[in-house]
Order: structure tokens, then sequence, then C-alpha cells
């Protein structure tokens, strides 16, 4: 058994009529690290993340969370993972602190340790005084810090983000990286995708970059930046791969 | 312009009707397999309501009621029309997921309405004429003619206009009303409910209510008789349809004047009113003081159910179309309690081997009330773009469907108990009877709740953009209805035939309760859609 949080080996994922999302996509991610995905529109990221999420099923290769595969043994893995998708749909018919206690009794939190984080972070998000209202009526941004909220309560071990700034003010964009930080200073990891490469160059420990389906670039970040930034590294495997 | 923008909003309606476009451009074999099962069993059902049709005309004929046909074919289109309308107009017309890219588009508020009231009109004129032309065979081949025939298929395409208009006025009333309420969902269903049921029931209570004593063939001419004369005073444009029939030119002139001027009217009211209420129906409501309380702990299995129940609550046409059946019962209980049945009792007797075995069979009326729609049919579906959420979470097959089940308990248990209660009291039932009218339906209900869960799981619907979509125009939807009904009433005359529906009864409750067993079993070992 490895000790990586996620270890995804020759991931492939074909979708109906043909489209190669995800052609044999291999990578891990250890406890304590932040692991940016990086590509264009359409290069398989969000096809990536929702296949280790469980979210979605895939043709071949193997993932394990923590040392559990996704696909025998999802409910183990699923108890260790948080999922943020990029455009949180939660339950609008509820408020948000209804959705919260959905989350946290799914996770089997107890009550004064969800009373006191739920606290903790919805005065962080400032979200304090909006947690009673039905979600229906949040903004993009409001929903999406439900969506941490809710995520943060359980403490997972693995964190799977799809584009967690978009929507997001500098004001909780700042506190969600100090999070991220936080969590992976007690073990857990974190593994999301952004467009934002400034963020993802200063935030991250390891970086992948993928197109078309393919991991083009990966390792430390410091490895595969060197001595540029991670903007030339992505926009020159654009170059690369369009000259191809 | 006007036509080029109309053509182009009813041709994104047509992309989305039983998902055509998906079907014409969709690579998903087995999605194309649905689709095409789902079409089958669309003309099948469309097959059985236009032989059903034929039927009830020929039955008119044949005891030489064939003039009351044009009425009461106007008067079952216009009922329909109003039930449809009343509890999915208003969101149809005002609401919907896409309403906010269209209102976005440079395209006229009025093109938008008129649209979307061709969508809600034409279904209803097919139902119309899929009633009419089989009855109306019949009502020419019976002394009218054939000229009358057609003019009488012509006349029933404008009946659905008026009720249309005047129901989708009222839910655009009772919505406008409750915009501001925070169970306006609620609050609505229930003004609905009790609107829709009030026109109906008080117009076949006004129509019986005066009769007493043992009925007869003849006694049930002369209540048609009344019953038409009374259509023509409530509903005129059932009396016009007749007389549009037998070629009266102001009959034609009246309905068609009345259904333009009554669209026109709304189409108008719609459209000065539309930003409004579109913007109330898809905003949510922010009271400024924010709940605080403490939410208890709960077990997995009571935290979704909590969920279920909200779901429920939050959306009127999921708690009008799946409360129906048996706010039906309940309100037949309520019947129970101030009406004396045994006139009608004893001309059911009446009918060949049901003689004594009658009051055995009222334990049919719940199951077959209650098979009318099930919540667990369409709650899979309901979960729409939120499915992924549950997805990702760690949940067990058996809590997700379970909550689902117990909601549908929830409303099948009491509605059963209190029909029961009241029928031993006023019925004067045995203790078999009364037995069997509990267990039955409970059978019943917990294997139409369990098929319910396992047919959404086989036919789950996500993409839509309205809850009615979800809620009614599902495969999972139509097969779980045919088999809650026709199970019941197959059970029932299989016991009339035999002779012995007790034992029939029992019979089925066992098999009914296993099929339950083995159908949660396949359920939770399924996959999440």
């Amino acid at each position: 058994m490895s000790n990586d949080m996620l270890c995804i080996d020759r991931l492939t994922k074909t979708y109906p009529g043909g489209k190669r999302a995800v052609d044999a996509l291999s990578l891990r991610v250890r406890p304590g690290e932040i692991y940016g995905f990086i590509g264009h529109n359409g290069a398989g990221k969000s096809t990536t993340i929702r296949a280790v999420c469980g979210v979605m099923d895939f043709d071949g290769g193997t993932i394990t969370v923590d040392g559990m595969d996704v696909r025998t043994q999802a409910l183990e893995c699923k108890r260790r993972i948080a999922y943020i998708p990029d455009n949180p749909d939660l339950y609008e018919f509820m408020t948000g602190r209804q959705y919260i206690a959905l989350i946290a009794d799914l996770f089997g939190v107890a009550q004064a340790e969800r009373d006191a984080l739920t606290a903790r972070y919805a005065a962080m998000f400032g979200m304090q005084d909006s947690l009673g209202e039905l979600i229906g009526a949040y903004s993009h941004g409001m929903k999406q810090k439900t969506a941490l909220i809710a995520a943060l309560v359980h403490k997972p071990r693995l964190m799977v983000l799809d584009e967690p700034f978009v929507g997001l003010d500098p004001e909780a964009s700042f506190h969600l990286k100090a999070v991220m930080r936080e969590l992976c200073d007690a073990g857990s990891a974190i593994f999301f995708s952004t467009h934002v490469l400034e963020v993802a160059q200063k935030l991250c420990d390891r970086v992948a970059i993928i197109r078309a389906g393919r991991l083009v670039a990966e390792g430390a970040m410091q490895e595969v930046v060197g001595s540029g930034t991670l903007e030339d590294v992505f926009m020159t495997e654009a170059q690369a791969h369009e000259e191809q | 312009m006007r036509n080029s923008e109309l053509g182009l909003l009813l041709r994104i309606q047509a992309y989305r009707f039983c998902g055509v476009n998906a079907l014409m451009h969709g690579h998903d074999r087995r999605q194309r397999r649905r689709a095409m099962g789902a079409l089958c069993l669309g003309l099948g059902l469309a097959a059985m309501a236009a032989g059903y049709s034929a039927m009830f005309a020929l039955m008119l004929a044949q005891i030489g009621a064939a003039d009351a046909i044009p009425q009461i074919l106007a008067m079952a289109a216009a009922a329909i029309a109003l039930v449809v309308v009343m509890t999915k107009g208003p969101e149809l017309i005002f609401g919907g997921q896409d309403v906010a890219s269209l209102r976005a588009m440079p395209v006229r508020t009025g093109t938008i309405v008129l649209s979307r009231m061709i969508g809600v009109l034409l279904p209803l004129l097919g139902v119309a004429l899929l009633m009419g032309v089989p009855a109306a065979i019949v009502y020419a081949m019976n002394g009218a003619g054939a000229a009358a025939g057609v003019r009488l298929v012509l006349a029933l395409c404008f009946v659905p206009a008026v009720p249309a208009a005047l129901a989708l006025l009222a839910g655009t009333v009772i919505a406008r009303l409750t915009l501001r309420m925070r169970h306006r969902s609620i609050v609505a269903a229930a003004l609905s409910i009790v609107l829709v049921l009030a026109v109906l029931g008080g117009t076949f209570a006004m129509g019986f209510a005066a009769e007493r004593g043992t009925l007869t063939e003849s006694m049930m001419l002369v209540l048609l008789g009344r019953f038409t004369q009374l259509l023509a005073g409530l509903y005129p444009p059932a009396d016009w349809v007749a007389a549009a029939a037998k070629g009266s030119a102001a009959a034609w002139l009246w309905l068609a004047g009345t259904a333009f001027a009554v669209l026109l009217a709304t189409l108008v009211l719609a459209t000065l009113g539309f930003a409004r209420i579109s913007d109330g129906l898809s905003a949510g409501t922010m009271r400024g003081r924010s709940d605080t309380r403490r939410i208890r702990a709960v077990s997995p299995l009571r935290s979704l159910y909590r969920k279920e129940r909200m779901r429920y609550l939050s959306s009127t046409i999921y708690l009008m179309n799946t409360s129906v059946g048996w706010l039906m019962l309940l309100m037949a209980a309520g019947a129970l309690c101030f009406v004396d049945v045994k006139p009608y009792l004893s001309l059911l007797s009446a009918v060949p081997g049901v003689g004594g075995q009658l009051l055995w069979l009222l334990a049919l009326v719940p199951a077959v009330l209650g098979g009318m729609a099930c919540p667990t049919a369409c709650s899979i579906s309901m979960e729409g773009k939120q499915m992924e959420l549950m997805r990702a979470l760690p949940v067990r097959m058996r809590h997700w469907l379970g909550a689902k089940m117990l909601l549908h308990l929830t409303l099948a248990v009491p509605s059963i108990l209190v029909f029961a209660l009241i029928a031993v009291l006023r019925l004067g039932l045995s203790a078999g009877q009364t037995a069997m009218l509990v267990l039955y339906p409970l059978s019943a209900s917990l294997m139409n709740g369990v098929c319910g869960l396992v047919l959404n799981l086989h036919f789950p619907r996500f993409d839509w953009t309205q809850d009615t979509q979800a809620v009614k125009q599902g495969m999972s939807v139509l097969l779980a209805m045919l088999i809650g009904m026709l199970v019941p009433i197959g059970v029932g005359a299989l016991g009339i035939w035999l002779g012995t529906v007790p034992v029939v009864l029992g019979v089925a409750c066992a098999v009914q309760l296993a099929a339950a067993a083995g159908l949660w079993g396949l359920a939770t070992r399924m996959r999440m859609p």
C-alpha cells in the first residue's frame, strides 16, 4: 500500500461518441501537498477531478485515495474527500445552515465539533449573517463559501477543488489559501484545478499540466517552472502542441 | 421580425420536446434506447386514452345518450386543460431555469410569453384531439352523420383555450399573491388544489346532490340529461361545441371569438406582469434576519429524510402532482362522513359477480388513488443538477433511497389509515374487511414506492429546466402510474372473475410485499445514476 493521498495510474476516459477526454494520465499527491492541476478548457481537468471523487466512472486505469480504490471502496474514499465543483449547485431549497448540517450528518461529525467549526469558518468567510437564509437567494460567491464551509466542517483528508477561486471575493480568496495551507500542515492534501497561474505558482508545492487528456508536464513547482514562470511553461507547451 | 423571433423560440421548445434533439444528436446509445422506449410508451398510452374515449362514447350511444357526447367531450377536454394549466402553467410561462437567458436575448417579452403559451396549448390540443376523434367517429356513426363528426373535432380544437387561460390567470394570481411568502410553494399548492377540487367537485356535486334512493339505468339517463343541462349553464362552451357540431354558425362565432379574445387578453396580461412574476419565481427571499438556530445532529437517514421533505415542500408542482391521489382519498373519506353512499353501493352490487364482495373491493380504492402518482417515481430525477453533489458524498444507497421511501410512506400511511377508520365507522365493515382495507393498500403502496424508485433509477432525468419535466414527463413516472393503477384494477377484476375477492386480495398482499422486498434488494444494489 502506497502512502500517497491520491494516486492516479493510467487513467483513461472516453465519452460516448468516441472523444477521449483523458488518456493514460498518471500522477500522485502526497499528504501535506498542495497540487495544482493546470490545463486549457476541455483539456480533461474536470473529467479527472470527477473521476477522482467517484462522480464519474472511467474506462481504464486506477485511482486510489489514501490507499483505497475509488471503484471498489467508493464509500471509504468519499469519507476522506471533500469535493467542491466549479459551479457549486447546492440544494437551493435549504438554508446554508441546513446544508452544512446535512453534510455534517452524512460525515458523522459530532455536534460540538460541527458547531465550533461552522462558527469558525462562517466568521472567516463572512457568512455568519447569511447561513440562515435559503441558498436559492445566495450569489455565486456565497454558494461557493457555503460549499467550502460544509467541506471544511468534516476535516477532509483530501480536498479536491475545481476552480475554487472563481466567484470568491479577494478577502475570501485570501482566507481560502490560508485554510488550504493549514489543512496541508495538518497532514491533509489539496488537489485543485485553476486557470489563475499566478495563484497556482505561489500556492502549489507540485503542479501538473494537462493538454488534450495527456500529461505534458509534472513535478515540483520549482522543477517545472525553473527560472521562468508557470505562465511561460504553459504557453511554451501550448505552442509546442500547436506546432505538432 | 416577430415571426422569426417566435419561430426561434418555438424551435428551442421543440428541441427540448421529448428529448428529440438529444435523440438526434446524442451519441449515448443507452440514452437513445431509452428515448425510443419512452416514445413507444407514450404512443401506447395515447392509444389507450383514445380507446377509453371510444368505449365511453359507445357506452353513451348504447344507452341512447349519443347526443350528450359533444358536451361531455368538451367538458372533459376543458377539465384536463384546467387541471394541467393550473398545476404547471405559471411555471411554464414565467419560470424555468432558462428564463434568465431568454430575457437577456434581444426578443420582445410578448414573443417569449406567446411562445410559451403555444408550448402549453399545443399538448392540450393534442389531448383534446386524441379524445375527440374516436368519440366523434362514434357520434357520427350514431345518427349525427360524418359532417357533424368532423365539425365536432374542429370545434373541440377551440375548447382548451378558455379553461387554460382562466387557469393560467388563477395560477398567476396565486403565484403573485404568494411571491413574498417564505413557504410559497406549500401555500400555492394548497390554494391551487383547493381551487381545482372546488371547481371539479362543485360541478359534479351539483349534478348529483339531489338524487337519493336506488339508481337505475333510466335514472342514469335522467341524471345525464340534467348533467348536460348543468354543463350548459356552468360552462357555456360545452353547449356551443354541441351546437357547432350540429352546424350552428352562431355557436362557431362564439366558440372561436371567445377563445381568441381570452387568449389575447391573457397574452397581454401575462406580458405586462412577466418581469415581476418571473423575478419573483426565480429569486429567493432574503429576510435580512438570519435563522441562527442550532440544527441537531441526526443519523444520515434522518438527515436525508429531512432533505427530501424540504425538497418536496419547496416545489409546488412536485407537491401537487404526487399528493393528488392521497388528497382525493382524504376527500373520499370526508365524503363518506357526510354522504349516504348506500344507494350507490346497492347499484354497484347489481353488477354481475360483485354481489356481496363489494365491501372487500373497497380496499382497491386507496390502492388505485395512491397509485395515480407516486413521489418516488420522480424523486431521483428531482435531484437534478445537484445529483453530482450526492454522487460525491459518502451516502449508502439504502439511506438515500430509504429517505425517498419514507417521504412516500409519510403521505401514504396516514391517508390509508384515515380512510380505513372512516370507512369502518360508516360502513360497518367486518374484521376481515377492515384488515384488508389497511393491509392491501399498504402493501400496494410499499410496492409502488419501491417500484417507482427502481424505475427512476433506470430512467432518471437530470437535464430538466422546469420541475414539470421531472415530475410529469419522465418515463418512470408514466410506468409507475400505469403499474400503480392497473395492478389493483387487475387484482379486483381477477377476484370478481374467480368469485373469491378476499382470497385474491390476500394473495395479492403477499405477492406485493414479496415484490417490494425483492425490488428493494435490487434497488439498493444498484449504482447511483
